[in-house]
């Protein structure tokens, strides 16, 4: 997958093409899977990307492009079969031990991941990360997200307006 | 935060500006663009986002906002379709009050018996409601129910998802029935009460319609609104026939 300057996008059948991270590290890809990104889809379908041109990702750094791509690849032929109406239980459930497997990460590199999920577009995998953002914070408390997201202390105003809300919603807090 | 010069393979040589406030963001890794909070947001069970309406004013104005209720309910009803609930009342023990309860009719859990965990299933209970008098009208309509305490007289209407019940203001008949209704235009539910009154020896009819949440004019306690006035001839036995089925 990380291929720097190997060959001209001429490998067997598949169409490659090149994808550039930010720190300048050359990635190349099949055409099929790079276009899980909505963001590329147009230029690769223009024939963007091939030879020694390669596609520029000035938001994405090569840790995170090559964990993209792994989803990419991943994900490739069942988008082809356009959702895979036809796969196999199997597939679907190796799919599923796949995508629980690949955001089980540290959270600098879920961020990243979730940046480059939103600035590529790759629809997939905003709903994967967004599921597990959501599994992540679901069971905290309001207090605690202040704290993780670095919120100042809630003023004595705001806390009062917290302290109401609990009482008013406390089946919501157990 | 787009690179639109990617877009094309020509734009390869251009000089490629990271603007600030993309570096700001991948510094702190705490800040998620609000685009992808909201998408966050969508996937949280009823009672996160109840919660996390205490984190912030404006978590609070976006969580407690129509538009994202009404995308909410769609992306959940889309994405994992909730198993339907059954909703039961049940006198408590003095049968001063009535205990409302929901149960789950999924057979998902790995023992029966532990959908039968009475606390989490409990909703809310009602105070002056006659428990043995209770009954649940037939159809929830757009996430409410309305519930009619015969003794009493009373109805409420309550939201299941957010244990929200509010009592509607009485109205005095012998006999009566009532429907929920959801006007699309308003994004309003209205209860419809049809009651039958007697006046000088003669039965009439009437119809009324209470808006939930106010009227347009942001009027929050207004009354029953008759409808036009005595229900016509033609439909009284229609009228009647709803009253003493109900």
């Amino acid at each position: 997958m990380a291929a720097p300057e190997s060959g001209d996008g001429n490998n067997g059948a598949a169409r490659m093409v090149t994808l550039i991270s930010s720190d300048n590290t050359r990635f190349e890809v099949e055409a099929a899977a790079a276009s899980l990104s909505q963001t590329l889809q147009l230029t690769i379908l223009d024939g963007g990307g091939g030879g020694g041109d390669g596609i520029p990702l000035p938001n994405v750094d090569s840790a995170t492009l090559s964990k993209v791509l792994e989803y990419c690849i991943k994900h490739a032929p069942a988008a082809a079969n356009g959702g895979a109406p036809n796969a196999t239980a199997v597939d679907r459930a190796e799919l599923e031990r796949f995508d629980n497997e690949f955001v089980n990460i540290d959270q600098s590199v879920l961020y990243s991941l979730i940046m480059a999920a939103h600035n590529l577009e790759i629809e997939g995998l905003q709903s994967l990360v967004a599921k597990k953002v959501a599994d992540m914070i679901k069971g905290k408390s309001p207090m605690e997200i202040r704290r993780t997201l670095g919120f100042p202390d809630p003023t004595p105003e705001e806390q009062a307006e917290m302290n109401a809300h609990m009482l008013e919603y406390g089946w919501a807090y157990e | 935060m787009r690179f639109p010069g990617a877009m094309t393979a020509e734009s390869t040589n251009n000089k490629v500006v990271v603007t600030p406030s993309s570096s700001a963001l991948l510094a702190s890794s705490a800040v998620l663009p609000d685009e992808i909070l909201k998408a966050v947001f969508l996937l949280l069970p009823v009672k996160s986002v109840l919660r996390f309406r205490a984190v912030c004013r404006s978590w609070a104005a976006l969580l407690s906002s129509d538009e994202f209720s009404n995308l909410h309910m769609a992306a959940q009803t889309k994405d994992s379709p909730t198993p339907p609930k059954l909703l039961f009342v049940s006198p408590t023990a003095n049968f001063a009050a009535t205990a409302v309860y929901s149960c789950s009719l999924s057979s998902s859990s790995s023992s029966p018996t532990a959908n039968f965990d009475a606390a989490d299933q409990l909703l809310f209970t009602l105070p002056y409601a006659r428990g043995n008098s209770m009954n649940v009208a037939a159809a929830p309509c757009h996430g409410l129910t309305l519930l009619h305490d015969a003794t009493r007289r009373a109805h409420y209407v309550c939201n299941p998802a957010t244990r929200a019940v509010t009592r509607l203001p009485r109205r005095d008949a012998l006999y009566s029935a009532a429907g929920l209704g959801f006007d699309a235009a308003s994004r309003k539910h209205k209860a419809v009460l049809l009651s039958q009154h007697t006046w000088h020896e003669s039965l009439f009819i009437t119809c009324e319609v209470y808006t939930l949440g106010g009227d347009d004019d942001g009027d929050q306690h207004q009354p029953w609104r008759p409808v036009a006035g005595v229900v016509p001839a033609a439909f009284r036995n229609l009228a009647h026939a709803a009253i003493f089925t109900a």
